[in-house]
């Protein structure tokens, strides 16, 4: 992701300042075939409150059931730490819907600790500082937005010290987490809307392309190479149209991916 | 002053960048989720250039609810009716210089 102007704050601004004007009509249809654009760096990976931001208004799951413990303290290779990093801040919003406010504490403690054991812990010292304090006043729109933040400021800060690779695992650790929670929620309450949620093709290829592309040595990580398979099964139920059996088979295959990365194998 | 985040969009911390020739544009894949209302905004800091962005679905349809642009900035919302990937075309539509700098952000509620 490039960093030209290099100050969020900028781009912030203008999206808060700006007041409407006219525009030129844009055509109504393009040929997406001319851009070659479609690079993997400028795919954009959703924020997991982009997800639970539509589960929200789908109804009122169970979200306590549908908590876990990750466990923190079976740590293994950087690679392990870095997915459950990612997996630990989609269980953060999970535990933000069951309003928890001690599992959510307890999880930005987890973020703490994992971010410390990968060296970019002062990068979200004061997000997790946030995440503390903002769950105990119940402020959970605050909470979300430093889960967030603290996964982003996470992988901009693996990029920056040149390991971007996890920085992709993070990202992956969260959507997997998050995907079995969404598959589970629509599991139980099957919708085509709820389900629908599940259309996406194209970020799961990036993931896929992302673990390809690594170097072998972190390809032949077991569990690396478990998820990349777990991937290759998922590919096709997403492919298609979603129906309540392919649901139940992601919901268990990512299940399984996520219990692969508590337990380091 | 903020009308977005007084309507209650959440604006991601980050951002998405870099520089474009006078007519250049470029695509930005993103999976957008039905149910999600989103503004995509752009910038430069190049006094004088204009800019444009769009979003199209998958299918290279127009998808965006609403569009506008002022000066150095423009902006699209999508109120997407379905779960998918969509493009958000970025172009710059005038600028005093061959290169022009930008930046997105975009928000969602």
């Amino acid at each position: 992701m490039n960093r030209i102007l290099g100050r969020v704050a900028f781009a912030t601004a203008l999206f808060l300042v700006a007041i409407p004007g006219f525009a030129e009509a844009p055509p109504s249809h393009i040929d997406l075939t001319k851009f070659p654009a479609t690079q993997l760096d400028d795919v954009v990976v959703p924020l997991p409150s982009e997800v639970f931001n539509v589960l929200d208004k789908l109804g009122s799951p169970n979200w306590q059931g549908e908590l876990r413990e990750p466990t923190i303290k079976n740590r293994g290779e950087r690679t392990q730490i870095a997915l459950l990093l990612g997996a630990v801040v989609a269980e953060g919003f999970v535990a933000v819907e069951a309003a928890d406010k001690g599992r959510v504490q307890r999880i930005g403690r987890d973020v703490l600790e994992l971010a410390r054991a990968i060296g970019v812990e002062s990068t979200v010292l004061s997000r997790t500082n946030s995440i503390i304090t903002k769950a105990d006043s119940g402020d959970w729109v605050a909470v979300r937005r430093e889960l967030d933040g603290a996964l982003t400021d996470v992988k901009n800060a693996m990029i920056e010290l040149k390991d971007a690779q996890l920085a992709h695992l993070v990202s992956l650790g969260g959507w997997l987490r998050g995907t079995e929670v969404l598959t589970s929620v629509v599991q139980k309450s099957y919708s085509p809307d709820g389900a629908d949620l599940l259309n996406q093709p194209d970020l799961l290829k990036y993931f896929q392309q992302r673990l390809a592309g690594m170097p072998l040595r972190m390809r032949n990580n077991q569990l690396v190479n478990k998820i990349q398979k777990g991937l290759d099964e998922i590919s096709p139920l997403i492919n298609q149209k979603i129906t309540p059996g392919s649901v139940k088979r992601i919901n268990e295959i990512t299940g399984q991916m996520v219990k692969a990365i508590d337990a380091r194998a | 002053m903020d009308p977005y985040v007084k309507q209650g969009y959440l604006v991601r911390d980050d951002q998405w960048g870099g520089d474009l020739g006078l007519r250049e544009q470029k695509a930005i894949p993103h999976t957008l989720f039905k149910g999600n209302d989103y503004w995509f905004c752009m910038a430069t800091d190049l006094e004088g250039a204009r800019l444009a962005i769009h979003v199209y679905d998958s299918k290279g349809k127009l998808a965006e609810n609403d569009s506008w642009q002022k000066g150095r900035f423009a902006c699209a919302r999508v109120l997407a009716p379905a779960t998918g990937t969509y493009y958000v075309i970025v172009e710059v539509t005038n600028s005093p210089k061959e290169r022009t700098t930008w930046a997105m952000v975009y928000g969602y509620k």
